[in-house]
């Protein structure tokens, strides 16, 4: 589903684009990489709204549900944990522009890599730090 | 998916009740599964309440004694290992020794009830001692003995049986 | 022929697998207490489970993903979160009761105390989770799971009175020694370890495990429609042991060994091993089953990256939280609580928990968008779920209050 960037349908946009909250995203290769857990909704010089990002990452289902603390939390413990390059701006790696959705399948298949994701950073933290030490961790289970 | 098509979702209304009631599910299970149990000591205040914790006791105790009796049966006619003859008669026997404490420390509430307390503390020491024979013979290995070892448990049931019809309503 | 073998094998293993220690205590305790009185329960949970069962599988099949999965979309994430929290927090109970009721098992013929045994089997259980299969682990445990079988030889070779036994069944009664209330408790606690919610989550999450699609369908009817009705003849066949040879002796199920002296007392030796070979398949298979239900519905909701089908560093978290459950749950063992009572408690509990599970997959295999518009439900099976639906909510509603009536049963 693409979704135009002219503000003249953007009423009934919002309404089916409010249907893409929650739901899964895939990156480009097909990995699980979070859920839509909150939008970015901008408003035009007209006063139209149209959907321009899909937010994903650690304490922004928290934002959205009032548990404002438990998010901010949730964001900083994350920030320090991961290991990405400080020049990528705070907000960046959580943010996903819109047109890079498209829509195969039960999931929404997102174009980017799930390494420039902040909601993989735990997953490869604890890959490097947990279950990457137990031996076993790289081979499909005995058939 | 066609614009303009909403899903139907729940009214915030009733998720919100949902979460609450989640939490306080949560909240209630977690308080019973660390406070009450079975043999649970509260006090007993009237007579009726005794007779009650009375016949409960009695029951357990009788449930005990006959699991006994039925492992010492099922030992001797060689249908069953030591081990688990053996485990299973420690744990009736610690269910024993659990009922008979917990029935000593309520407070019987009037003389009426000393005379029911007399009369089941008796009991319950005269199976414990028993059910420790078997115990004891099980360990030291007598598995085909054990019926006989057991033969004193039969009186003890009946006993228990005849206490619990005595305070029958 | 190799695809009928297949469908042979996995309704094998849902036979097998049916039973868990929360089975156990339910129908040896009720059998021992009120005698066949409580059959019917056992009935209308199997039919309960059969029909969603079928419809989290069709689900899974159709859209790729389990529906626990879809809860967060479908329903919102307020009510996922409730949904992710009492059931995790049952999960986690019952968690504790297999690992413990494994232990229990091993001790019985080792002379082992339990307690020393609980690590060692939390550690197996982790190793199997990490290494084994999926389909090997379905396989071996659903299989090992039929010794259970021995508990129905038993019945047949006590030779009851059949009249006696059905007409319990279909004519039920409280029994003079009980009250309404723990009648209806302990049917509560019956219907509870019927339907318990990790089956589902497993069933669904296993299916997408195992790669279903749309030609899977009619296996998956097949395994539902005779898998689970035969696993609860093995349920109905130790509460009938129960009632046959403890109740008439006065004595009430508060042990996991209790469970299968019918079986020593009438066959013998072999019998009785193969009773706790099959006790210690049914146990360590659901504590196998739980454990990936703990992974399962947190790496969903959150959307991590979840499966055993993939190697584990695939799935980080997912294992982690694995782990975690495991490590809860031992250590919770480990305080010595009582097994049984353990078990007691995450029936009953999960009986006040099922319309949270139920009602999301009765939403989601109604809807096109997820199982497609030839495959959503039929009138008949609405209404069928639906009525289940609402005794699950009158069983949920009068749960609490029947456990602090009963005190919990007693």
């Amino acid at each position: 589903m693409n979704v135009p960037a002219t503000p003249a349908i953007a009423g009934r946009v919002l309404h089916a684009t409010l249907d893409l909250l929650d739901r899964q995203l895939r990156d480009r290769n097909g990995k699980l990489c979070g859920n839509v857990d909150d939008l970015e909704i901008t408003r035009d010089e007209s006063g139209q709204m149209f959907v321009t990002a899909i937010l994903c990452g650690p304490g922004i289902l928290a934002y959205r549900m009032g548990r404002r603390r438990l998010g901010r939390w949730l964001e900083e413990a994350n920030r320090r944990v991961h290991d990405t390059p400080s020049h990528h701006e705070r907000g960046e790696r959580t943010r996903i522009p819109i047109e890079l959705a498209g829509e195969i399948g039960p999931t929404i298949e997102v174009a980017v890599d799930v390494d420039d994701l902040a909601s993989h950073d735990m997953e490869r933290w604890t890959l490097q730090h947990i279950i990457g030490h137990i031996p076993g961790n790289s081979s499909r289970a005995h058939q | 998916m066609p614009l303009g098509k909403r899903r139907r979702r729940l009214p915030a209304g009733v998720a919100g009740v949902a979460g609450v009631a989640g939490v306080v599910f949560v909240l209630t299970a977690g308080a019973l599964a660390s406070g009450c149990s079975e043999h649970s000591v509260g006090p007993a205040r009237t007579y009726d309440d005794y007779e009650r914790k009375s016949r409960t006791s009695a029951e357990v105790a009788l449930s005990a004694v006959e699991t006994v009796r039925l492992l010492a049966e099922t030992s001797s006619d060689g249908n069953a290992w030591g081990a688990y003859t053996s485990v299973s008669i420690s744990e009736q026997e610690d269910t024993l020794a659990e009922v008979q404490g917990d029935y000593a420390s309520i407070q019987p509430p009037d003389h009426r009830s000393d005379d029911l307390r007399a009369e089941l503390t008796d009991l319950l020491s005269t199976a414990t001692d028993h059910v420790a024979a078997v115990r004891i013979a099980v360990r030291r290995g007598n598995l085909d003995g054990l019926e006989e070892i057991a033969q004193p448990l039969i009186d003890d049931s009946d006993a228990l049986q005849q206490f619990l019809d005595s305070i029958e309503r | 022929m190799k695809k009928l073998l297949g469908v042979a094998l996995g309704v094998l293993s849902a036979i097998g697998g049916f039973v868990d220690m929360g089975d156990l205590v339910a129908n040896a305790e009720t059998g021992a207490r009120f005698n066949m009185n409580l059959a019917w329960v056992v009935l209308v949970g199997v039919i309960g489970i059969i029909v969603y069962a079928e419809m989290s599988g069709r689900v899974a099949a159709l859209c790729g993903r389990p529906v626990f999965d879809l809860v967060r979309e479908r329903l919102g994430p307020r009510f996922g979160m409730a949904n992710l929290l009492a059931s995790f927090f049952i999960n986690s109970l019952t968690l504790t009761a297999e690992i413990a009721g494994v232990a229990l098992s091993l001790s019985l013929v080792s002379s082992v105390n339990y307690l020393f045994l609980i690590p060692v089997v939390a550690f197996l259980v982790w190793l199997v989770c990490w290494r084994m299969s999926f389909v090997m682990m379905e396989r071996i445990f659903g299989l090992l799971g039929l010794c259970l079988l021995v508990f129905a030889v038993t019945v047949w070779k006590i030779g009851p009175d059949w009249n006696e036994l059905f007409s319990a069944t279909t004519h039920p009664h409280v029994p003079h020694s009980e009250t309404v209330f723990t009648y209806a408790y302990f049917g509560i606690a019956l219907f509870g370890a019927a339907m318990t919610p990790y089956e589902v989550f497993f069933f669904s999450s296993g299916a997408v495990e195992d790669g279903w699609t749309k030609k899977d369908l009619g296996e998956n009817k097949i395994n539902v429609l005779i898998g689970f009705p035969l696993g609860a003849l093995l349920s109905l066949a130790i509460m009938a042991c129960a009632h046959l040879v403890l109740a008439p002796r006065n004595i009430g199920v508060d042990q996991l060994s209790q469970v299968a002296l019918p079986v020593a007392s009438v066959m013998g030796r072999l019998a009785l091993a193969i009773a706790l070979i099959g006790i210690f398949a049914a146990t360590f298979g659901a504590a196998l089953e739980t454990s990936l239900s703990a992974g399962y519905v947190v790496a969903q909701y959150l959307g991590w990256p979840w499966g055993k089908h993939n190697a584990p560093r695939t799935a980080t978290r997912f294992h982690v939280v694995i782990a975690l459950a495991i490590v809860g749950a031992t250590l919770f063992g480990l305080t010595g609580v009582d097994p049984v009572k353990v078990t007691e408690y995450s029936i009953v509990l999960s009986a006040a928990a099922l319309p949270l599970t139920y009602f999301p997959i009765l939403v989601i295999a109604n809807d096109p968008r997820y199982v497609g518009p030839d495959h959503t439900n039929g009138r008949f099976l609405n209404a069928l779920a639906s009525v289940y639906l609402v005794i699950l909510v009158l069983v949920a509603i009068a749960t609490i209050p029947l456990m602090i009536i009963t005190k919990g049963g007693s």
